[in-house]
């Protein structure tokens, strides 16, 4: 049996870009390592909900994870080194990507990209009234007039 | 351009209303409590995320009252009814970490009501619990426990507990403990403090006291199952003895002024950081103090010194250095020491350092802190050379230094 870093998968996004990656990469994403497992994953794993430009992204992502993975729980230095990486990473994203990444990493299921991305808006809307968060996310108010001010009695608290 | 540029706002739009709420939920647990309460007002769908929000800070002071007056009570009271709706909005969802700081003691009734509020997020499986300015009344065990609580910070509270559990044990699965500006009722029928260091998990003990005019708890702490002790406190109560019984301790962090005796087991200490200070750089305190009970004169940390010799990393403060020479009556020999660092203070002296390089064979590096060392007329034997000031940068001293291994490597940061 060929060991997990020489052996290939591609993986291939809804708009035909394909990847070849080592099985530890792909096994970074949840969803893929059970592909493996249940052994269906003999030609390329297609990806039907995943763009190549945000899977390109997610496979950087992941590669150096595996490459520079901490040592161990104690590798305080190697953890802090890979924080300041998915900081910058993550810089060279707007909101837009920012969402999709988020969708694409609950999809495929990997926590830790999906720690980062929920970290990111996060902050980035910390400081936002609810008005601008209503924006950001596109979010339709369906309530009436008065369901609407009695939400806003019941938590005035958050309102001042 | 525009059409692409469109295309690409609504493919967006789509994706953001496609996210989960689980994820939604995910991304609220990381925003200030009051902005993720404040979501419910966006829709329907937003009101049935909060059940999702497992992290809760609740903190009085983010809460601004521009047309209430400044009058604690009724203050204390909106944020509590604030506190209880949500709490209600989140229905019985289980709740990681669960934030309650309130700015001031209150009335009887709040107070009551906020040991419910305790009691509430307890009892949904929190696991790191934070309360701060929560007033100084009795904690009954009968809310006041959790088998799933991992991490405890109290501040600015006085806490005292009227019944234990049978086992004494209030936190079974607690690991890291920290006690900011607490006190511990002292005529309690049964202790807190003890009841808290009984935790049979606890690894890590942080305690963090910088008043100097008052106290209330003992200088004791034990338990076989700590690992890390952070202790910081400048508070000028009883400084006869200090006790550490935690064989099984691995850092210490340690910063008070130097106390008469000191009871320390200490075994397994690989790294300590020492900042000891001399009772008489403490400006507001006479030599003697009868009503306190010291007298600055007697410092003595022979024994901790003793206690700490199987080091492999030391960090030691300016001030250390002065408590290392002038209360300290042996100097052990720091067989296992590698790593050596020490801080420079223009008006502490260093006399205590080619005693120490000496009794440090193993030395591998020393690294010293700042450069601002001055030859003071405490400096004794390691005075060389008056005409320069700088005692690190003279050649004499360099050669001096590292004399006790000839691997040391000297760096100054």
């Amino acid at each position: 049996m060929a060991s997990s870093s020489t052996n290939k998968f591609v993986l291939k996004s809804n708009d035909d870009v394909s990847f070849e990656v080592t099985e530890a990469v792909a096994r970074e994403f949840q969803v893929i390592a059970h592909i493996i497992d249940d052994d269906c994953a003999k030609k390329a794993i297609p990806l039907s909900n995943v763009t190549g430009e945000i899977l390109s992204k997610m496979i950087e992502y992941g590669k150096k994870h595996i490459e520079e993975a901490p040592v161990d729980e104690e590798d305080e230095e190697g953890k802090k080194k890979l924080q300041i990486w998915d900081e910058e990473f993550m810089k060279q994203f707007n909101m837009e990507i920012v969402f999709q990444l988020i969708l694409a990493s609950n999809y495929l299921n990997n926590k830790g990209l999906l720690d980062l991305t929920c970290c990111t808006v996060a902050d980035h809307i910390k400081d936002m009234t609810p008005d601008e968060v209503r924006t950001l996310f596109n979010v339709k108010n369906d309530y009436t007039t008065e369901e609407e001010e009695e939400i806003r009695k019941e938590n005035s608290w958050a309102f001042e | 351009m525009a059409m692409a540029s469109k295309r690409m706002e609504t493919a967006s739009r789509d994706c953001i209303n496609s996210l989960p709420d689980e994820v939604l939920g995910q991304i609220l647990s990381l925003l200030p409590t009051k902005l993720a309460a404040s979501t419910s007002v966006l829709s329907k769908r937003w009101r049935n995320l909060l059940p999702l929000v497992d992290n809760l800070d609740f903190d009085e002071n983010m809460v601004l009252y521009p047309e209430r007056s400044s009058s604690i009570t009724p203050s204390s009271r909106v944020f509590v009814d604030f506190v209880e709706k949500t709490l209600g909005l989140l229905r019985d969802s289980p709740i990681k970490k669960f934030a309650f700081k309130r700015k001031s003691f209150a009335a009887e009734k709040i107070e009551s009501r906020s040991d419910h509020i305790i009691y509430n997020a307890l009892e949904r499986g929190v696991s790191e619990l934070y309360l701060s300015s929560y007033g100084c009344c009795p904690m009954e065990h009968e809310f006041f426990f959790s088998k799933t609580l991992v991490k405890l910070t109290l501040s600015d509270l006085c806490c005292y507990q009227n019944t234990l559990p049978p086992s004494k044990v209030l936190f079974p699965a607690l690991k890291t403990v920290s006690l900011i500006r607490v006190t511990f009722g002292a005529f309690a029928a049964t202790d807190m403090y003890e009841c808290l260091l009984a935790s049979p998990l606890l690894e890590e003990y942080n305690i963090y006291y910088d008043e100097p005019f008052s106290g209330g708890w003992r200088k004791h702490v034990w338990g076989s199952s700590i690992q890390s002790i952070f202790y910081r406190r400048d508070d000028l109560d009883s400084h006869s003895l200090v006790t550490f019984n935690t064989p099984n301790l691995v850092y210490l962090d340690y910063s008070s002024y130097v106390s008469e005796d000191y009871h320390f087991k200490l075994d397994s200490l690989v790294e300590a950081r020492l900042d000891l200070i001399l009772w008489k750089y403490n400006d507001s305190m006479p030599p003697v103090d009868e009503y306190y009970g010291y007298d600055s004169t007697k410092g003595d940390a022979t024994k901790l010194v003793a206690a700490i010799r199987n080091v492999v990393t030391l960090h030691l403060s300016a001030d250390s250095l002065e408590v290392f020479y002038f209360c300290c009556k042996n100097m052990p020999e720091f067989s296992n020491l590698v790593n050596l660092s020490f801080e420079s203070h223009k008006e502490r002296g260093w006399q205590v350092l080619p005693l120490l390089l000496k009794k440090s064979p193993n030395l591998e590096t020393l690294v010293i802190k700042g450069l601002v060392h001055e030859i003071t007329n405490q400096c004794g034997d390691v005075q060389v050379d008056q005409q320069d000031k700088y005692l690190p940068l003279t050649n004499d001293q360099m050669k001096l230094l590292p004399k006790t291994s000839s691997k040391c490597k000297i760096q100054f940061i």
